[in-house]
């Protein structure tokens, strides 16, 4: 279950982020997790809650979006989505292909409430 | 913009009695006082931060500070990674007898519980220490860093890193190696690189190991290197035993090899 230390690290940097700010509260954050990552979204999903107890992330809405691997080819330039094969072009089959996306570990964005 | 709180306004003071020691009327109970106009209809503004930042910077920060002191020191690092059972401990008590008398080993085994690995590995020449996570699946690049110079003593070169058994997990949490190795043992089926695409696309060295059983299982080698291929063209793959011997001089001497 090391999604559990991830969902901890999210946690601590979100936290981090609000005392910055001074915010007194954290209504959504938004993750970003590609398949190639080595995370279990699910897993993930079910962390979070038991990590925010006691904190003031309680009530905050966590939204995890999976992101799909993609190659991109460099004999015709094409990005395809693989499934088994991540060693050719879905479009010209050629080999020349490199991983360009699917391995997002991201926080992307926090949203803040301030109370003034 | 404020820059202490980011709050959007211009005319407000913060009173840091460090900075600028000017008195207050009212304190809040925050340790960021904040005397805005006193207005008491309390609005909640929202705000959106574009963060973009990796989850695990925290740990990839650590295990940049570890990769650069292991370079420093002229020091490979490998990272093995494999299903519970898959035969890193013993793979590795051979590589160091093996390699005793031609290259400084030095090696920091992780499990969830036991110093079984690290006792089976002592004695063989090299430096060895075992952290025992408990409840996590996976190595961290911070306990590996508090390591380090413990282990790697002067005279050691290469450095092997046992991660705790799982083929998942360790993937995502870069602890400073060069690079990461993964073991496949024939009793666990061809199919576990397209199973597990994020350690074998990661991973440029796959070791396949327990060959000597093969005569005993339906385990397809050819489909198994198609499927490697697929997963990651031009993985460098190894075939062996560490019972029978079979393919571990080809092992020991890309090892010897990547210390220049
Ligand atoms: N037949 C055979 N058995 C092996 C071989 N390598 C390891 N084993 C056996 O497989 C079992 C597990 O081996 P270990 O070396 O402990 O595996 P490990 O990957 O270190 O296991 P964990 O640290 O628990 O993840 C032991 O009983 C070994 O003797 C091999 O090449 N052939
Ligand atoms: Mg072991
Ligand atoms: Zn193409």
């Amino acid at each position: 279950m090391h999604e559990l230390s991830i969902a901890q690290a999210v946690v601590e940097r979100v936290e981090n982020l609000r005392n910055e700010r001074h915010s007194s509260r954290v209504s959504r954050v938004v993750l970003q997790v590609g398949s190639l990552a080595g995370i279990d979204c699910t897993a993930l999903r079910q962390a979070l809650p038991l990590v925010v107890e006691n904190t003031a992330l309680r009530k905050t809405e966590w939204k995890i979006v999976p992101v799909a691997a993609k190659i991109h080819c460099s004999a015709c330039g094409c990005e395809s989505q693989p499934e088994n094969c991540f060693a050719v072009c879905a479009h010209c089959e050629s080999a020349d292909v490199r991983i360009i996306q699917g391995r997002e570990l991201l926080i992307e964005t926090v949203t803040l409430i301030e109370e003034d | 913009m404020c820059d202490t709180c980011g709050c959007g306004t211009e005319s407000h003071h913060h009173h840091h009695d460090t900075e600028h020691g000017h008195d207050h009327t009212h304190d809040h109970e925050q340790g960021h006082s904040h005397p805005h106009d006193h207005r008491h209809d309390h609005a909640q503004a929202e705000t959106t931060v574009a963060l973009r930042e990796k989850i695990l910077s925290k740990n990839d920060t650590l295990a940049e500070k570890n990769r650069a002191w292991l370079d420093e020191r002229g020091v490979v690092a490998v990272n093995l990674i494999s299903a519970p059972g898959s035969g890193k401990t013993l793979l590795l008590e051979i590589t160091l007898e093996r390699l005793r008398e031609r290259i400084g080993c030095a090696v920091i085994t992780g499990d969830q519980q036991t110093d079984n690995d690290a006792r089976r590995l002592a004695g063989k020449g090299a430096p060895v220490r075992q952290i025992e996570t408990i409840s996590a699946c996976h190595l961290e690049a911070e306990r590996v860093g508090e390591l380090l110079p413990e282990v790697v003593t002067p005279d050691v070169k290469l450095l092997f890193i046992e991660n705790v058994g799982n083929l998942v997990c360790p993937t995502a949490f870069d602890l400073g190696e060069h690079f990461k190795i993964a073991l496949l043992s024939v009793t666990e089926g061809e199919d576990k690189p397209v199973k597990y695409p994020a350690l074998f696309s990661q991973a440029p060295v796959v070791v396949i190991t327990k060959t000597d059983l093969l005569p005993h299982l339906d385990f397809d080698m050819t489909r198994c290197r198609e499927y490697l291929r697929k997963i990651h063209p031009g993985i460098y793959t190894f075939e062996l035993s560490a019972k029978s011997g079979e393919g571990i001089d080809r092992w020991i001497e890309y090892l010897a090899g990547l210390t220049g």
